[in-house]
This record gives C-alpha cells, sequence and structure tokens, in this order.
C-alpha cells in the first residue's frame, strides 16, 4: 500500500509541477498524515525550511484542534470554548475533532505525524500525559516529540470519596482501616491515568496498601460501580458528584489540590491533612515538531488573551476549574518536572 | 470451486489464523498480579477457532462435491471495482477528496453501467456535481474538513 | 413546575421550531450510513451553549431521536444499516424491500419506533426512580452474562453453516481485541503501528462488510444490474399495516420495547446490542421462527422497537444519577453542563422544570420524528427508482466520508476497503458475514467484564454463577445453545432421510 501512496504522490506533485501549481495550501483536514515517509515527502512542498520570522500570515486557513476524547466531557468543553474564542481573535475556524481510542494514544500519535505547518494541533491533558510519559508507556514523548505551544486551563478537583453510609468518617479512619487490612482497600483505578498516579501517591504517602481494580474507564463506569458497592473509594473530578455531595450520600476525605479552591473551600486538601498527593490537569496545547516557531509564539500569545477573558472564565467556574496560562518553555520545564516525580513513585 | 473445496479452504483459513492468534497471545506482557492478563481471553477465544476450524475440516470431508455457482460471476467487472476502490482509498487523503471523488465516481459508474446505458453527460455531472455538493456540506455547513490533498481544495 | 416546563416548551414557537430542525437534521445524519446521531449532538452542542437553556437541549433532545430512528431507511432501502442500533433491521427489511414491500417495511418501521420511544419516554416519565435502582443491581459479573448470552444470537443467525457462523463470531471477537487492551492498557496485536491502539470501529467494519462488499459483489454480477425490469409500486396507504394487524403484535411490541429500555439503562451496552437482542428473543418466542429473515415485519418490529426503547432508556441514569450510558447521552450532559444543570440526585428539586422541559420536548419529538419520516416515506423510497449503477457509487463515496468524519483518521478509510475485500471471501467462502459484526461489537464487553469481576473475587470463576442474575442470563444462553443444536441435528436428520428416499425413487425408476 506504501508503494502505491508514493506512486500516486509522485505522479500527482508531477503534474503538479507541470501545471505550474505551488500546491503550497495550507492543509486543515490533514489530521492524520499516512507515516513518517509521506511527511518528509510533502514537508519539501510547504516551504518550512524558512528561517523562523518574528511574524508570520498564519492562521490562512481553517485549524484543526484534536481532542483525544469524546465530546461533552471537560476536556471537549475546555477546548470548543477555548476555539470558539480564538477563532474570534484570529479570524479563522478553529475546528475541534474528537480522536478517541487508546488512552489519547491514537490522537496523539495522528497529530505527532500531521503536517507540522500549523494547521493540526493536540489538545490534551498533563494528568494522563505525564502519568503515561512517566510510565514509559508510549513509543513516543509528550515532551520531547512536540512543539509545545502553552496551557490554557487547570482543574485541580480531584476528590477523593468514601460512601456516607460506609464505615469511614474522615481521612484518617480510613488509613487506619486500610493499615489494618493492606490490600483489601478497593480503589478504582485506570491504569496509566491520573487515578493511576494518584493510587501511587497516596499508597506512599499514606504508608497503606489498596486493592486498585479497574471496574471501567468513563467516569460514568466508574461512579456507577462505586454507587453499586464495587469498590470502596474513589477518585473523580468534582463536579460529576457534587449533587451526591450537596445530598449526603457520599463524604470527600480531601481534594487533590495544592490548597483550597475558590467556590470549594469547605473541602480540606489531602495536602493540608499531611498526604501530598497532588493531582492538577493542566490542559495544554502541542502542534507536531518542527513548527514553525513564530506560528507557536502567535497561538501562544492568543491562548493567553483567551485565558485572561471573562467569558473563558465563566464557562470553567461550572466545573470548578481555572484558566492557567503558561507559555511552552515554562510548560515544558514544569511537566518535566512532574514526570521525574512521578518516576519515582513508578520505580518503587 | 466446489462447496465442499470453500469448505476446506475456510476451515484450513481459520485454522491457520487461529494458531496465529495463540501465538500472538503468547507474546502479550502479565501486567497486573490481581488480573487474569490481557493474554488469557485472546487465548482462549485461538483455542476455540482451532478447535471449531477442525470440526468444519472434518464436516467438509464428509460433504459431497457440489457446484457453487460463481462461474457465472463477472471476473472483469469485479476485479476492476476492487482496484478502483483501492485507489480511492489510497488517494483519498494525499490527491484530496474532490479530485479523488470525481475520478472514482466516473470510473466506478462506467465499470457498472451497461453499455447500452451510458450517458456520458449524465455519468460527468453526477461524478463533477456530487463531490462538490458533499464537499460544502461537510467542510462548511457541517465543519468537518475532509482531506484537501495538493492543490490545496 | 410542569406549567412552567409547558410555557418554555409547548408554548414556545422557538422551541417547537427547534425540535423540528433537531429531528429533521438527526434522521438525515442517522440515514446515512458513519454519520451518527452522536455526531449530529456534537456539531450542534456548541451552538445550544448560545441559546436560552430550554431551546439549547430541545434542539439535542430533537437531534438525539431523530438520530436513532433515521437508521432504519438506510437499513431498508440500501440493506446498509445507518448506524450499529439497525443491524438487525436489515435482517428482514432487506428481504421485504427485495420483495417490493419497501414502502410497508418503512412504515412498519417508522411507526413501531415511534411506539418504541413512547413506552419509553413514559418509563423514564413516570418510574425512573426505581428504574435508575435497576442499575445499581448489575455489576461486571451481570455485564459478562449479559454478552455471553447476546452472542449465542450468533448461532440462530449463522444460516444454513452453524460451524461457518461460529467461526465468523469468534473470528469478530479476535478483531475487537486489537489495540490497547482493557484493564491494565496492555498493547496487543498491534503489530508496531500505532494507528491500531484504538483497535477498529465498529462504523468501520459496518461499512466495509455492507457497503464495499455490497459495491464490489455488484460488480461482480453487472450484468445483472438492470434486473428483471419490473417496477415496483411502493406507495401505501397509512402506515402499510392495519391498527389491527399491528395490535396483533403486542406481544412482540412489548417485549421488544421492555428489552430496548432494560439496555438502554444499563450503561456501557448500547442500542446495537439491544436490537439484536430482541431480534432474537423475538424470533425464539414466535409461532413461525423459520419465517424470520425472510422478510416479515416481525423482524423489523422487534429491531426498530428496541431501538428507540434505548433512548429514554439511556436518559434514565443520566437524569437521575448523573451518569451518561453512551457517547450520545454523554454529549447531552455537556449541554446540560454548560447551561448550569446539573444531573443526578438533586436535580428534580434544582432544575425540575427543566427535567419536565425535557420530558415534553422527547414527547414532542416523538411526534414529529413520526411526522417528518411518514411524510418523507415518498422520498425516501424514491432513491429506489435511482439505477443501481448511479446510487451505489454515490452510497460508497458517502460511507468513506461517514467512516473518515467518524474519527477524522485515513487509516479508518484504508480499514474500510481491507474490511471491504474480507467480506468478498466470507461471501465466497460462504461465510455469514453478521455474525462477524456481532463477535466484534460483544467482544470488548465480553472479556472486560469477564476480567473486572474476576478481580472483584481475586480470580474465582464462581461470581458467575452465584450472583442470581448473572446465572438466569447464563442459563438462558445455555439453552439456547442447546436447542440450536438440537434442531441442526434434526435438520441433518431429515436432509439424510430425504436424501435416502431420493435415492430410492432413483432406483425404483
Amino acid at each position: 500500500m506504501k508503494k502505491y501512496l508514493a506512486l500516486i504522490l509522485a505522479l500527482v506533485m508531477t503534474c503538479g509541477v507541470l501545471a505550474g501549481c505551488s500546491g503550497n495550501g495550507g492543509n486543515g483536514g490533514d489530521t492524520a498524515a499516512a507515516n513518517n515517509t509521506q511527511t518528509t515527502n510533502t514537508g519539501s512542498d510547504t516551504g518550512t525550511t524558512t528561517p523562523a520570522a518574528a511574524t508570520t500570515d498564519w492562521p490562512k486557513d481553517n485549524v484543526t484542534m484534536v481532542v483525544p476524547y469524546s465530546a461533552g466531557g471537560d476536556t471537549d468543553t475546555y477546548c470548543r470554548q477555548m476555539c470558539k474564542l480564538l477563532t474570534e481573535k484570529l479570524g479563522v475556524n478553529f475546528v475541534v475533532v474528537n480522536t478517541t481510542g487508546g488512552a489519547g494514544v491514537v490522537a496523539s500519535s495522528s497529530v505527532m505525524g500531521a503536517k507540522n505547518d500549523g494547521y493540526t494541533a493536540l489538545f490534551h491533558h498533563t494528568g494522563v500525559m505525564m502519568t503515561q510519559e512517566a510510565a514509559g508507556s508510549n513509543e513516543f514523548s509528550f515532551l520531547n516529540d512536540f512543539e509545545v505551544v502553552g496551557s490554557i486551563a487547570r482543574d485541580d478537583t480531584y476528590a477523593l470519596i468514601v460512601k456516607s453510609d460506609s464505615q469511614w468518617t474522615d481521612l484518617e479512619s480510613l488509613i487506619a482501616w486500610a493499615k489494618a487490612n493492606p490490600g483489601q482497600l478497593k480503589y478504582s483505578i485506570t491504569y496509566y491515568g491520573a487515578t493511576h498516579a494518584v493510587a501511587e501517591a497516596m499508597e506512599r504517602e499514606m504508608g497503606i496498601e489498596m486493592n486498585n481494580i479497574d471496574v471501567g474507564s468513563s467516569t460514568g463506569d466508574r461512579l456507577t460501580a462505586f454507587l453499586a458497592g464495587q469498590c470502596d473509594a474513589l477518585v473523580v473530578n468534582f463536579m460529576n458528584i457534587a449533587d451526591y455531595v450537596e445530598n449526603g450520600d457520599f463524604r470527600v476525605l480531601g481534594i487533590c489540590a495544592e490548597e483550597r479552591l475558590p467556590g470549594l473551600e469547605q473541602f480540606p486538601t489531602l495536602k493540608e491533612q499531611g498526604y501530598n498527593v497532588v493531582q492538577p490537569k493542566i490542559y495544554e496545547v502541542r502542534f507536531p515538531k518542527g513548527t514553525d516557531q513564530a506560528i507557536v509564539d502567535k497561538l501562544s500569545a492568543a491562548m493567553a488573551e483567551v485565558a485572561a477573558s471573562e467569558e473563558f472564565k465563566s464557562v470553567l467556574a461550572t466545573y470548578y476549574a481555572q484558566p492557567f496560562y503558561r507559555n511552552g518553555a515554562d510548560s515544558i520545564a514544569q511537566d518535566t518536572e512532574t514526570v521525574n516525580e512521578l518516576k519515582e513513585f513508578f520505580a518503587e | 470451486m466446489s462447496t465442499k473445496k470453500k469448505g476446506l479452504l475456510a476451515s484450513v483459513l481459520f485454522l491457520a489464523f487461529g494458531v496465529f492468534l495463540f501465538v500472538e497471545s503468547l507474546g502479550v506482557k502479565h501486567m497486573m498480579k490481581n488480573d487474569v492478563g490481557s493474554g488469557f481471553f485472546p487465548k482462549v477465544i485461538a483455542i476455540a477457532i482451532i478447535a471449531v476450524a477442525i470440526i468444519r475440516f472434518v464436516a467438509a470431508l464428509r460433504e459431497k462435491e457440489s457446484a457453487s455457482g460463481d462461474d457465472k460471476d463477472d471476473a472483469v467487472g469485479g476485479w476492476l471495482t476492487v482496484a478502483l476502490v483501492g485507489l480511492y482509498v489510497v488517494a483519498f487523503q494525499p490527491v484530496g477528496f474532490i479530485i479523488s471523488t470525481i475520478v472514482y465516481l466516473f470510473l466506478q459508474i462506467l465499470v457498472l453501467t451497461p453499455k447500452e446505458k451510458r450517458n456520458w453527460i449524465t455519468i460527468s455531472a453526477i461524478s463533477i456535481v456530487s463531490p462538490f455538493a458533499l464537499y460544502t456540506l461537510f467542510t462548511h455547513v457541517i465543519s468537518s474538513p475532509l482531506p484537501k490533498g495538493i492543490f490545496g481544495f | 413546575m410542569v406549567s412552567q416546563a409547558i410555557h418554555m416548551v409547548l408554548l414556545n414557537p422557538v422551541c417547537l421550531g427547534l425540535i423540528f430542525v433537531g429531528v429533521v437534521i438527526g434522521i438525515i445524519f442517522g440515514s446515512i450510513p458513519g454519520l451518527s446521531a452522536s455526531m449530529a449532538l456534537i456539531l450542534f452542542l456548541p451552538m445550544s451553549f448560545g441559546m436560552d437553556p430550554m431551546n439549547g437541549i430541545s434542539l439535542l433532545v430533537g437531534l438525539y431521536m431523530g438520530g436513532i430512528s433515521g437508521g432504519l431507511i438506510s437499513a431498508i432501502l440500501l440493506k446498509i444499516p445507518g448506524t450499529a442500533s439497525s443491524i438487525a433491521t436489515v435482517f428482514d427489511g432487506g428481504p421485504m424491500a427485495d420483495k417490493g414491500e419497501a414502502g410497508k417495511a418503512l412504515g412498519v418501521g417508522i411507526l413501531t419506533s415511534f411506539v418504541g420511544g413512547l413506552i419509553s419516554i413514559f418509563a423514564l416519565m413516570f418510574i425512573s426512580p426505581y428504574l435508575a435502582k435497576v442499575t445499581l443491581a448489575f455489576t461486571s459479573a451481570e455485564y459478562f452474562s449479559i454478552a455471553v448470552f447476546a452472542l449465542t444470537i450468533i448461532s440462530s443467525l449463522s444460516g444454513n453453516s452453524l460451524l461457518n457462523g461460529i467461526l465468523a463470531g469468534l473470528f469478530g471477537i479476535a478483531l475487537s481485541l486489537v489495540g490497547i487492551a482493557p484493564v491494565d492498557g496492555a498493547i496487543r496485536f498491534t503489530f508496531g503501528n500505532a494507528k491500531l491502539y484504538g483497535g477498529f470501529s465498529t462504523v468501520v467494519i459496518l461499512i466495509g462488510l455492507y457497503a464495499v462488499t455490497d459495491i464490489i459483489r455488484t460488480g461482480f454480477e453487472r450484468r445483472g444490474i438492470l434486473g428483471d425490469g419490473s417496477k415496483y409500486n411502493y406507495s401505501l396507504k397509512g402506515y402499510g399495516i392495519s391498527f389491527k394487524d399491528y395490535i396483533s403484535h403486542w406481544r412482540l411490541i412489548i417485549q421488544s420495547a421492555l428489552i430496548g429500555l432494560g439496555i438502554g439503562i444499563l450503561p456501557g451496552i448500547g442500542g446495537s446490542t439491544s436490537s439484536l437482542l430482541a431480534y432474537t428473543a423475538g424470533k425464539s418466542t414466535s409461532k413461525y421462527p423459520e419465517k424470520w429473515g425472510t422478510g416479515i415485519e416481525d423482524g423489523v418490529i422487534a429491531s426498530e422497537t428496541s431501538n428507540n426503547a434505548v433512548i429514554g432508556g439511556s436518559l434514565i441514569p443520566l437524569i437521575t444519577m448523573g451518569i451518561p450510558g453512551n457517547v450520545a447521552t454523554a454529549i447531552f450532559l455537556g449541554g446540560l453542563t454548560i447551561h448550569g444543570i446539573a444531573p443526578g440526585p438533586l436535580i428534580f428539586q434544582k432544575s425540575g422544570q427543566y427535567v419536565y422541559g425535557i420530558f415534553i420536548a422527547l414527547l414532542v419529538a416523538n411526534v414529529i420524528m413520526l411526522i417528518c419520516e411518514r411524510a418523507g416515506l415518498r422520498i425516501f423510497v424514491k432513491l429506489l427508482d435511482i439505477p443501481k449503477y448511479y446510487l451505489l457509487p454515490i452510497v460508497l463515496v458517502c460511507c468513506v466520508v461517514g467512516a473518515y468524519c467518524a474519527n477524522f483518521s485515513i487509516f479508518d478509510v484504508w480499514s474500510v476497503a481491507v474490511f471491504g475485500l474480507m467480506g468478498l471471501l466470507f461471501k465466497y467462502l460462504k461465510i455469514p458475514s453478521t455474525p462477524m459484526i456481532i463477535g466484534f461489537i460483544l467482544g470488548s464487553m465480553t472479556e472486560e467484564n469477564m476480567r473486572q469481576a474476576l478481580m472483584q473475587t481475586g480470580g474465582s470463576w464462581s461470581i458467575f454463577v452465584t450472583r442470581p442474575i448473572s446465572l438466569i442470563f447464563l442459563l438462558i444462553a445455555v439453552a439456547s445453545v442447546c436447542m440450536t443444536i438440537r434442531k441442526q441435528v434434526l435438520k441433518a436428520k431429515s436432509a439424510k432421510a430425504a436424501g435416502a428416499a431420493a435415492k430410492e425413487d432413483e432406483a425404483e425408476e
């Protein structure tokens, strides 16, 4: 199949040259370039060799933003909101496409293989990316094999909960029970997801050993299993359980944040209770490796403006999340720290 | 090919696939201590395929030869269609949606249409109008970008 | 609160208009193979953000309703299921169209979709808090047993060769194993290709095996493409079925609606399984099971009643517990959240007027669906008047575009062609391809829940027989397999007897 591809490509490119067509158009629909050979083939054709200039006429065409989750979830909603505001700012459509599967790996690798012309980008969060990075479960690196544009938002609302009718009234009683019954506390885990990192941190910080079981990977499945008593402790975004907490069904033992969150001040963090379990989800944008620095800078600057806008802030507030801008270099530096910390956990 | 030979061929193909699946399953790493592992279920399925394929083979041996009636097939039309679909999906991205679809539709309709029914104007009209209509619909109305190819459209 | 809801929906022309638009667009998305209800929802989700909450939600309700029911159109007319939920509609709807009863098949399908939808909406309105509790009685063990039971449908859909059907089913299960494994995330059977990490998607296999195989087969049989030249008259009065005849199927209708409702309530199973289950259940409880699959209205009724009953069912865990059971309801949840409506145990206290608004919008959308599809029926059947040599290539292009847009992956487009060739090989070797799709759909559900249940018990298999609901499903599964084997043996015996008799006749002559 590759042979044919190359053949046709060569044929068509020759035709293009003969017709005097430069073939320089942006390729907005190109979310999944077939393979590396193809990328190099077409790369020669897009003029990426021009040195990075301070100004760029990007964007001239629709920009495709790939989200690794299906529509309706937190990642998708933040991305759509950001894209709506970027569309207003930069004057071209920022189109969101949902490419699901493989815990985000399918979307990530499709963006990695796409043309580095600034018209395809990845919107993903660190909760999963950095866990996978530290576990070394992927054949690529989120830090080295992309051009990191920057971050736009953060969600610190991971809450450790138990059911109100359970025997655990607070964090200490849960830890005491877990110590007395090693390997018995059923914790809902998604391997190489953010809950995996939380599990590792909890076991280390609290000195306990849990029974990490898989009861599904979507929030819906995990919440159902928790309600049905298939697992004892659950770590989940607060907005998914807000009603249950208000209704007195669930008890929040702690939030996995650095400090108490605006709007959720009544809930203590795990950190203030003496256990350094912090699991932020920071939403970042990435271009394929080798994208023109001027394009990266221009998008990053626009993202900074979006993060500062009231409209963006108010949408995030419904999810108890906050705008959080940092540029590419800062993102890489801080993410690298996170990865190194996580690596220690996984090494043990 | 007679139905008996087809039965034999099918069972041999599935047997080979079952063995292949089993061998591949052996290479799947067992990662968690409280789980049966990701190689377990594939092995079960592989063994089931091997077992059923063997039974199918024995059953096929006992069948009587009987004509299956695919000698009436129009091999030219069939294989041309296979080739066209194959070329179309390969060209879909590098050449772009519009051009590849125009060419595909034109040739495909030509292959399928009986000689006495060929109407060049209708065929050309359908193969040119439909890609543009679809492209407009998808990229502009429902904002799902289709591959643009090397000509920028 | 109810009066407030009536005011916001029924007495609001904008809202009614949006439901209408939603239903029509949903039907279009549902009827084109590759496009789906969830894609329609994704597309209009951002638009609904900017609207008044009730208007935005009503638009989504219309899209969901239209998108699920639109699948029957292509299932019957093109024999390509527009959505995975309509696979079972093809079994009898296709043969009905071949017999010249396309209009009747569509009419019955539309009418029964409405009834299925209506039953599930009433269930949602009046008994959802009780039904929500049912969700919690089903754990991984029960899901596993349901999947095993659903897999036994393969034996009744295998046609003449049970062994070929089982092989195809197992092959489908094997295909579902590709990619990142459930539970531990192990990467398997990808052969180093990152595009395979997410596995194959159902829509790709559906389009490959139905649309691509179909057009290639047409190529092989192009001499017969003109057909026998006889034109059918598809026009019909009412819904092509008299009220009395329809009601005579009441047992089947209720049974299928309950299956759809039940599957809808359980998160993560989905409409495709429900229509397959309803079809099998209908066939095995029918007085004339041998006629199923030859083009009788019963098959269409079973499939279409149940897949529309999933709609109300799937909204039950969403609204009462905030748990989305499928992609469409997950998007729906996003739409509600952005308007500050948080589904969950307190939704009636906090946003009661919107909940009643959703109920009314569902009822309105169901009626609009009935009217629109009946009115459009005349146009739909015109499709059959287009010569096949024009229609099939265009359908194939639509399918390829649909496959591409489902996940924006060119790899999916290539896979469509590969599965088309595989379907061709299957046809050549006389292996039925439907069992393969069923195996594929149910394969990952079987494995994931089996492993999760075993994790609960620390590896003891007894969990599947000690939990009563799980045991019941397994027993039905065993019984259904035994019955099929017995039938096959009887059939083989009678065939042998007939063969022997024929020989004797020859000898006498």
